[in-house]
């Protein structure tokens, strides 16, 4: 009976597939055999297949109604008060096609002007960047720019509020770069000074970079110690006399004295 | 100048054959975007106001569509969309209604002399829409698209782009969890 049992809750599992024509030769056979014995799993079975039967019933349905005629009325009548909008606006002319990318080329503008703004320097510095031509102009005609960026309009860094004054650029002779020099607030009229005095050609800019040679190492001569002579020492018991040798080698030597 | 009359002559003509082009679809598709409106919402006034919505995106999309004969598999899909985002939007401003016992619905199996009759019990309608509201929606889809009277799993496959053996496998699937659910 126990054997009975476990047999028909096999074979309920099963119902569902059996009811959807879904389970293989071997299976179905011995599915079929069960119910051909068992009147609780047939009956059950006959539910199974009413209840799929009722859900495929309903389910088409649901889904069987006919629209009203007032569907196509009502989308034609909008179609009809939006004409034109089967092609955007922008492919209808070669004119208005070439007015879009201007735009979108000006507002690519707008937008990398607004990063190149972004990244000025700290608040509270003033930037100064020198702009000194190539060599070979310097040399024919020297002449130094200056450009000034105020404070005020910068927008903040990460250096904001520290008194540091940068030098950005390799060398103005060797990259053609353009050095950067962040000025304290306070130096900024000895820095105005200097550009005023060479936009009025009463400096020479170009030789003044030039004589600076911030990239270069400084130059730095052996150091020599002159030989240390010792003539007399006014000592009671005794006295040291120091004399050098040949090769610069001091060599102290004691006397005893009488 | 001649150039700029030509584009726009040839601008004029295009749009012209486009609308002509979509007012034949719309003839042959309307139905079939309401069918599928009306499987997610049951409802037809409502359906039918998202189907015509489906329909005016799909006017103001064609000029999109690559491919003009996938038209009816797109708008298939833009209705379902459409009528999935309507039902939600439904269901938020509804109260959610509590469900019947599950005793009382198996009395009714129980108790109905065939399918027909069964189908026709309020109890079993509304049980059996709030389990197939429940059922994912690749599941949903190929169970309301197959029911659509007109259309069997090979067609259906197609307008899915779907292989055949899988809509019939989730076909299957889906009645199977169904009337698991409603047992």
């Amino acid at each position: 009976m126990a054997g009975d049992t476990a047999n028909c809750a096999q074979i309920r599992e099963r119902m569902l597939d059996a009811a959807s024509n879904s389970l293989s030769g071997t299976l179905r056979a011995s599915f079929d055999a069960h119910l051909a014995g068992c009147a609780a799993c047939t009956t059950e079975f006959r539910r199974v297949q009413t209840l799929l039967q009722a859900i495929d019933h309903r389910v088409s349905a649901s889904v069987a109604a006919e629209p009203s005629p007032r569907l196509m009325a009502n989308v034609r009548r909008e179609i009809a008060a939006q004409p034109g909008r089967v092609r955007p606006w922008w492919s209808r002319s070669v004119w208005l096609t070439a007015a879009g990318a201007c735009a979108a080329l000006a507002l690519l503008m707008l937008t990398l002007r607004f990063v190149h703004k972004f990244n000025s320097p700290a608040q509270g510095h003033v930037a100064v960047s020198i702009h000194s031509p190539s060599p070979a102009k310097s040399t024919a005609h020297p002449r130094l720019n200056a450009t000034i960026e105020s404070a005020a309009a910068a927008q903040p860094r990460k250096q904001a509020g520290t008194h540091v004054h940068r030098l950005s650029g390799s060398g103005v002779h060797q990259n053609f770069a353009e050095p950067e020099v962040i000025v304290q607030p306070g130096q900024m009229q000895a820095v105005l000074q200097l550009v005023s005095a060479a936009q009025k050609r009463e400096i020479d800019g170009a030789n003044l970079l030039d004589s600076q040679k911030t990239s270069e190492p400084f130059e730095i001569k052996p150091l020599t110690i002159a030989p240390l002579k010792i003539s007399a020492l006014k000592d009671d018991s005794e006295s040291l006399t120091s004399s050098s040798s040949q090769d610069g080698t001091q060599e102290l030597v004691s006397q005893q004295s009488n | 100048m001649d150039a700029f009359a030509a584009s726009r002559a040839e601008s004029v003509t295009d749009d012209a054959s486009l609308e002509r082009e979509f007012h034949e679809r719309l003839g042959e598709c309307a139905t079939l975007a309401f069918r599928v409106a009306l499987g997610v919402l049951r409802d037809c006034a409502e359906a039918e106001d998202v189907a015509q919505e489906s329909l005016l995106r799909a006017y103001r999309n064609f000029h999109h569509l690559r491919d003009r004969g996938t038209f009816r598999s797109w708008l298939v899909r833009i209705a379902w969309r459409t009528a999935i985002d309507h039902r939600r939007a439904q269901r938020r401003r509804q109260r959610h209604e509590e469900s019947a016992a599950r005793d009382g619905l198996r009395q009714i199996i129980s108790a109905a002399q065939n399918a027909e009759e069964l189908a026709a019990s309020c109890e079993f309608e509304r049980r059996l829409n709030e389990e197939v509201d429940t059922l994912p929606e690749k599941l949903r889809i190929v169970m309301i698209m197959v029911a659509i009277e007109g259309y069997d799993t090979r067609e259906v496959a197609g307008l899915l782009r779907l292989p055949e053996a899988t809509v019939k496998s989730r076909l299957r699937l889906a009645r199977k969890r169904l009337a698991e659910r409603l047992r």
